[in-house]
């Protein structure tokens, strides 16, 4: 009697803390919705945050030797300031992915467009062979692209044996052609699948409708659906865009000196110079322009979406 | 659900969200899941050798090899820069191959600890001159066991340069521009630019330091790439894409092997000379192994290997009777590393080296 009276005293304040927590829960909607998505929180913060805080601390930091001076100070900044090519840098980075970005969405339109429209059956199954460059390793798509377009690759062998050139091309590689090339096929299936589903989602009828009302295919195509399909050409250019600014081994392996972009120099001051805060520092420039050049381009599309209306 | 189903649906645009989720969280739980499904077997409490390409050879191994029944487990670095900032992020292999320049620096950064040499049984025939090179020891202790030794040096087509002397100065050539190839390492290509511009390269002032960096900038129009390891020059000097390259030894073997026409350069500026060696992690998960693995790299029939296949010297004096006159004269090698490594200019630490590698960084993306 007495120990199972004792036993339940002891249960009892873990049972009111549960009573409580109950409570909680059960008052405030914005714990629970907390609480639910806690997981994704967590990996944000941990995966997001914390890295990005930490870079934008390093980059107010000074490398001596082997420590990191931890005054602060702006040294980093002012050093790339100082000299106007670290920004032409950044701004040859932005054009080398603005130049991807367009060749993608040019020639992933196209394909999403025959997909949405013209396939009617097993869709699936061309949206699988779409990805199918992804099932390989970047590294290998990069290597192939130095083998079609190298000094004894296919391209050339092929002129050679065509009698047209009796010396390769040398600039088919190490340039920055080779590098929007080789972008632009590996970023491919990013730029088809927002466009496809934009596609597919537009209202038949409406095109329907369009012809009813004197519309050729070519001016239906304009007025209807391509200006339906814009938030998926803008998603699919942002998904290019973005991550391309900051590529690395791509210009390293086809680009050749000139080819050479800003995620190289970030690279090499984390790793060959050592210089953590000079990388970090050059990391947040290079993210504030890709967010401005962003916000411009999502900007227009707005604008001019707003005019059509 | 079916996976079929969860595509078509997702293809037609008829998933439901709780189906999609459905079909994500099954995803998430498989993908999570894989690390711990048992993998191939690992090579069970090997040494961890963490180095160049190449090196990770049986031949190299042997006598590690006979008394554990495995290789070492290998991993790899392109440059040693890139292999210290693996180090200092906390990976943790128990012998590593930095060159002798380096040593310092890794030891200063708490990444090294000292080498008991009484507990390697090669360590008697190994070359006197270099075991007392700067900055591998510290406080009359060893921290960097000598293993290989050669030259960086251009390496070029016989048959398309036309010089009239042995010089760096090819490297800066209009008549080639184009098909000239440099390691992207600061520790490879900017001492030739400075012993190219009479200054040296190891103590250089800042004036000193804006010459060698007028003389990059010159270079880096004529330059096809910037190369991260010697396979890639290899192949273009093979394929007639270059016609000179800065390389090391190895290169020359190899290409020469496959019948391409090409000399190893002695330029008359002075060539490179370098030492590379083993050092062992200050918190060396399995030490013993550490010091056979090292022991067994130093000994005559890993050095006559690293002689006769890939032209490299061997800091163990056995060595070299074990490979034999011919091979030595064949990869342009001697018996005394002390008046070899002199005649060149030998590889040490940037006194400045934080300017140096920023500077050559800067030059590289044409800053």
């Amino acid at each position: 009697m007495t120990s199972a009276a004792q036993s339940a005293a002891r249960a009892n304040p873990i049972l009111r803390l549960g009573k409580s927590v109950q409570g909680a829960l059960f008052r405030y909607a914005g714990l629970r919705g907390y609480i639910l998505f806690s997981p994704t929180l967590l990996v944000l913060v941990g995966a997001m945050c914390i890295p990005v805080g930490m870079l934008v601390i390093y980059s107010f930091w000074t490398q001596k030797y082997i420590e990191i001076d931890t005054t602060l100070t702006l040294a980093n900044y002012l050093q790339i300031f100082n000299k106007t090519s670290y920004m032409l840098l950044i701004g040859k980075s932005i054009l080398i992915s603005t130049a991807v970005t367009t060749a993608t969405v040019v020639l992933a339109y196209p394909i999403a467009y025959f997909i949405a429209f013209r396939v009617h059956q097993h869709k699936i199954v061309w949206l699988i062979l779409i990805t199918v460059p992804f099932w390989t390793s970047y590294l290998l798509r990069v290597f192939s692209w130095k083998v079609i377009l190298g000094y004894n690759g296919v391209i050339n062998s092929a002129l050679k044996w065509l009698g047209i050139v009796d010396q390769p091309l040398a600039f088919l590689l190490h340039n920055p052609t080779a590098v929007i090339i080789t972008l632009a096929h590996a970023w491919a299936p990013i730029a088809i699948l927002p466009i496809f589903v934009s596609l597919e989602k537009i209202d038949r009828s409406l095109l329907e409708a369009a012809t009813d009302l004197g519309d050729g295919p070519v001016a239906r195509f304009l007025r209807v659906t391509l200006p339906l399909s814009i938030p998926g050409v803008v998603a699919a250019s942002m998904l290019v865009f973005i991550p391309t600014v900051g590529d690395y081994i791509t210009p390293q392996l086809v680009g050749g000196p000139d080819g050479l972009m800003v995620g190289n120099l970030m690279h090499a001051m984390f790793f060959k110079a050592n210089n953590w805060p000079l990388g970090s520092a050059l990391a947040i420039l290079s993210a504030a322009a890709i967010t401005v050049t962003s916000l411009a381009i999502w900007f227009l599309t707005k604008h001019a979406r707003e005019r059509a209306k | 659900m079916e996976t079929n189903r969860l595509i078509d649906g997702l293809a037609e645009g008829t998933l439901s969200r709780r189906n999609l989720l459905k079909g994500l969280s099954a995803l998430g739980i498989g993908v999570t899941m894989v690390p711990y499904i048992p993998g191939r077997a690992r090579a069970a409490g090997q040494a961890v050798y963490f180095t160049w390409a190449d090196y990770e050879v049986p031949e190299l191994h042997g006598d590690y090899i006979k008394k554990h029944g495995a290789a070492p487990e290998s991993s790899f670095f392109a440059d040693e820069g890139e292999g210290y900032q693996k180090m200092r992020a906390g990976f943790t292999p128990d012998v590593a191959h930095p060159c002798s320049y380096n040593v310092k620096l890794w030891r200063e950064s708490g990444l090294l600890q000292p080498i008991d040499t009484k507990r390697l049984s090669n360590w008697g025939d190994v070359i006197g001159s270099l075991k007392t090179i700067p900055g591998t020891q510290h406080g009359g202790k060893q921290y960097f066991v000598p293993f290989d030794w050669g030259n960086t040096s251009i390496l070029y087509r016989t048959d398309q340069v036309d010089i009239k002397e042995e010089s760096w100065g090819l490297m800066w050539d209009e008549r080639y521009k184009g098909r000239l190839a440099t390691f992207a390492g600061a520790n490879e290509t900017v001492p030739y630019a400075a012993v190219y511009a009479g200054v040296d390269p190891w103590n250089m002032s800042d004036a000193d330091l804006a010459k060698v960096r007028a003389l990059l900038e010159k270079q880096r129009p004529l330059i096809r790439f910037y190369a991260d390891d010697e396979a890639t020059i290899e192949q273009a000097i093979k394929a007639g894409e270059i016609v000179a390259g800065s390389t090391w030894n190895s290169s020359s073997i190899a290409l020469k092997n496959e019948g391409i026409p090409v000399k190893f350069m002695n330029p008359k500026e002075g060539i490179m000379t370098w030492v590379c060696g083993l050092v062992i992690h200050k918190n060396a998960p399995s030490l013993d192994k550490a010091y056979d693995l090292i022991d067994s790299m130093l000994s005559a029939e890993a050095g006559k290997f690293m002689i006769v296949e890939y032209g490299y010297g061997h800091a163990n004096t056995k060595s070299f009777d074990a490979a034999g006159d011919k091979a030595i004269e064949a990869a342009g090698l001697s018996r005394d590393a002390e008046a070899f490594l002199k005649a060149g200019v030998f590889s040490n630490e940037f006194k400045n080296r934080d300017e140096v590698l920023k500077m050559f960084e800067e030059v590289k993306a044409g800053l």
